[in-house]
């Protein structure tokens, strides 16, 4: 269930070991020119728009993911960072979280092969990394350690993908170069292999008997109602559906769509006493800093990760805000440019600690298939980012002091589209096992984003693709 | 429309034909003719008794329809040359028309 990054790579490793399997997509195939056309949120409403409501006493959030063969990766940027060793294991190393069931010894294969699926720009083999910016290359000295950025935006030609060209539009990719789940699943019917794909068809509920999933309730768009029944089940849709259809079928459990974790943003200017070097780099962001992301504080607050990034977004704000005040003509370009030529804006994406108060139920009201909405409860940061954000904001000007930085605006930039921890990995714990198998339901697996215990501060894709290909190759290899 | 965008904007005549063309192909007739009244309007002194909200939405609508991307914007604010970050589509490769893996 879910024709996203993680349904595609577990289907594709399924069909390539003979097995017959069936791809189950709540949303439309949209193909890249029309989505180009149209968006990618495409095919009739009831299955293409995202079905959830805010919980009555949490705020509004901006959660975002897209029903469609492919998925979220339809419409993202393409950050693909792996995991650190220490996020695999932050109770034990730092007193907080929870421990993964697997280390990341255990997955560095799967990292491997998952960067070379997705194209990884600096997979370590084929692929180059794209060379940092100038901005990465005036402030790479004082933030280390500071790496060329893993970005799904391949360097050159592969799979049928062009290069990236930089033409930094990456979450609606004009030429396709950056990927998405829709590549992995055109591959994998091409080839042929004993996998059918059923676009348009939610999966309502599952049945279980005797610790066993017997069937599943699918209807399709146009209302058309149908029972399925497979030796295996992977359900692959994301940290929001996955615990949907299990609190559906009522198997309900303490962990089951609670500790609802996602990356919030800040967004940092500060302004240099240099040009900050804007608009050069290969891609929108080719550089990332994790100075922040292992040292012993991260007891007390967390990890975070800072990419430059171009200033484009905020110039067309404030050019908006100058044009409502009143300001016009040359006198209103010369003061922007004077303004965003000295000033660094850094992305922080950082890390928070699982919460019980933030979770997904189900609720009274019913979606355009008859099915309940998901209702997501999202209170604001803890303490424990709050505290990591405000750190990094007090310590960077000292750390550029020789740009001459002064730290200028800061404000929060919502995240909404990492969806992880709601059906988590653990040994007893959580809802599933360090395979991912469901601790009640010998047959049925939980994937994705959904089953992480903790989020670290890095993007979750290719560690969501690793898990994937794992899972994909430990069902094959069954018998 | 161009010679509102000159004044409003700062640009020169070449760069607001860029950003009308651009405007052009990203909106249908009537819509671009509708935003553009709206803009004038906005911009003009005619318009500020508007409330701020109706002249943000319409200077926005257009605005955003001009600058699209991040680059664009940092075209506006001289970084790279305005109009030639971002090439029409069919100047770009198609996905399979890249050089072989």
């Amino acid at each position: 269930m879910g024709a996203g990054v993680c349904g595609a790579l577990v289907a594709r490793e399924l069909a390539r070991a003979g097995r017959e399997v069936t791809l189950l997509e709540r949303g439309a195939w949209v193909s890249h020119p029309d989505q180009l056309e149209h968006g990618a949120h495409g095919g009739p409403p009831a299955t293409a728009q995202p079905n959830h409501e805010g919980h009555p006493s949490s705020r509004p959030y901006p959660w975002t993911y897209v029903y469609g063969v492919g998925g979220s990766t339809l419409a993202w940027a393409g950050v693909t960072p792996r995991f650190d060793h220490s996020d695999f294991r932050i109770r034990s190393e730092f007193g907080v979280g929870r421990d993964w069931p697997i280390s990341y010894e255990d997955l560095e294969p799967y990292y491997a092969q998952a960067e070379r699926e997705l194209a990884v720009a600096g997979d370590g083999e084929g692929l180059v990394p794209h060379p940092f910016s100038p901005t990465d290359r005036l402030i790479a000295p004082y933030l280390p350690p500071y790496e060329a950025l893993s970005q799904a935006r391949p360097t050159r030609s592969v799979g049928g993908r062009p290069a990236c060209t930089g033409l930094d539009r990456c979450e609606m990719c004009p030429i396709d170069a950056r990927y998405s789940g829709l590549h992995t699943v055109s591959a994998a019917l091409a080839e042929r292999q004993g996998l059918q794909l059923r676009p348009e068809t939610a999966v309502t509920r599952l049945h279980s008997t005797a610790g066993r999933v017997t069937g599943l309730d699918c209807v399709s768009s146009r209302g058309d109602r149908s029972r399925l029944s497979a030796n295996t089940v992977v359900l692959a849709a994301g940290g929001i559906e996955n615990p949907a259809v299990l609190l559906r079928s009522g198997l309900d459990g303490p962990d089951v769509g609670r500790w609802l974790s996602d990356h919030e943003h800040r967004i940092l200017e500060l302004e240099l006493d240099v040009s900050a070097g804007h608009g050069h780099g290969a891609t929108p962001a080719t550089g990332m800093s994790r100075l922040y992301t292992d040292a012993a504080t991260r007891s007390d607050r967390g990890a975070v990760v800072l990419l430059p990034v171009d200033p484009g977004i905020h110039v067309t704000v404030e050019l908006l805000e100058g044009l409502v005040s009143g300001e016009r003509g040359t006198k209103l370009r010369e003061r922007l440019t004077e303004r965003f030529d000295k000033t660094l804006v850094l992305d922080l994406t950082g890390e928070d600690l699982p919460r019980a108060d933030r979770f997904m139920e189900l609720s009274p009201t019913k979606d355009g298939l008859g099915m309940p909405l998901n209702r997501i409860s999202f209170p604001p940061d803890s303490a424990y980012l709050k505290d990591a954000f405000d750190h990094v904001t007090t310590d960077l000007p000292h750390r550029l002091a020789p740009l001459g930085a002064r730290m200028g605006r800061s404000f929060p930039r919502a995240g909404g589209a990492h969806l992880l921890g709601t059906c988590f990995m653990g040994e007893s714990d959580g809802v599933v096992d360090a395979h991912m198998r469901h601790h009640e339901i010998a047959n049925l697996y939980v994937a994705g984003g959904s089953a992480f215990p903790t989020c670290a501060a890095v993007h979750p894709t290719l560690t969501i693709a690793a898990l994937a290909l794992r899972l994909g190759q430990h069902l094959a290899s069954a018998t | 429309m161009k010679r509102v965008l000159e004044r409003v904007l700062g640009l020169s005549p070449d760069e607001a034909e860029l950003l009308t063309v651009r405007a052009r192909r990203e909106l249908s007739g009537p819509a671009y003719a509708l935003r553009c009244a709206a803009f004038v309007l906005a911009s003009s002194a005619a318009g500020r008794p508007l409330p701020e909200r109706l002249r943000r939405k319409a200077l926005a609508s257009l605005l955003r329809k001009m600058l699209v991307s991040s680059s664009d914007a940092l075209g506006y604010v001289g970084v790279i040359p305005l109009g030639t970050e971002n090439r029409p589509l069919r100047e770009v490769p198609r996905p399979g028309e890249g050089r072989a893996d």
